[in-house]
């Protein structure tokens, strides 16, 4: 459970990006406050500011994922799209062939067969 | 996914989960993503077309360009690859999406070009011994 692509290629490196965060200068001074001892005093308007941004990104890449996987999905299949393996369903983001494999596992037949049709679409 | 967590931000728990989702509201639904697609069509000054429209349009597009252009690995047994990224089997495809004007309501797409394989394959034959014939004569000549 919870194993994902990310989880292999960066296997004790999860922090690496907050570390470079707070190591360098500018970013430190814009996602912090300050610290108290080890405790780190978070600016949190900025931070909104920056999961905002991630949000904005994240909608770029819906989008093309959705143009550029070949033949479309439908909202559900893509909407239902895990990153990490759950207890519910198997994830549906591999590395494959050198690339990014989204691997749609939703049927509209679901609930008569019991069975996902898997789609693979490489972006 | 950590500053969600720290901040207590509703949307936490799908980020760890859904690739499709934001620290405010969580896992985004298909209408959302299809919103996302409306909004970026219109804006590179196209008309506003969510996902139901632009499987249409794909299937019409893939159906011109590439779904006959593409030989050898398009094909998965009798079905076609196209047709099955598209979530169905050809013969949906065919019935219900991107159905023109000219198309026939009772021959699917997929016969109509199978038809034209059949005819044109005829046509080669024939050009061909045809050619044979008339190559021979001059030689024989």
């Amino acid at each position: 459970m919870n194993h994902s692509f990310v989880s292999d290629a960066f296997q004790g490196k999860r922090m690496a990006l907050l570390k470079q965060f707070l190591d360098n200068k500018v970013t430190n001074e814009y996602f912090t406050k300050g610290r108290i001892g080890d405790r780190i005093l978070w600016n949190k308007t900025n931070c909104l500011r920056w999961m905002k941004k991630c949000k904005q990104l994240l909608e770029i890449l819906a989008t093309a994922c959705h143009l550029l996987g070949g033949q479309p999905a439908r909202g559900t299949e893509l909407a239902t799209l895990r990153w990490t393996n759950s207890a519910d369903e198997q994830r549906g983001v591999y590395w494959h062939n050198g690339t990014i494999l989204l691997l749609g596992q939703y049927s509209k037949t679901r609930s008569h067969s019991s069975q996902n049709r898997l789609i693979p679409r490489y972006i | 996914m950590l500053f969600s967590n720290k901040f207590n931000c509703k949307g936490r728990n799908d980020l760890c989960e859904f690739l499709w989702a934001d620290y405010k509201k969580g896992i985004w639904t298909g209408e959302y993503l299809s919103d996302l697609l409306k909004i970026h069509t219109s804006k590179n000054n196209m008309r506003a077309l969510g996902f139901r429209e632009y499987r249409q349009i794909a299937v019409a597009f893939m159906e011109k360009h590439l779904k006959y252009n593409i030989d050898g690995f398009s094909w998965e047994g009798e079905e076609n690859i196209f047709d099955l990224q598209t979530g169905h089997v050809g013969r949906t495809v065919g019935r219900n999406y991107a159905n023109a004007f000219g198309d026939s309501r009772v021959v699917s797409r997929e016969a109509m070009h199978q038809y034209y394989l059949a005819s044109k394959a005829w046509y080669q034959f024939l050009l061909k011994k045809d050619m044979e014939h008339i190559l021979q004569g001059k030689f024989d000549s």
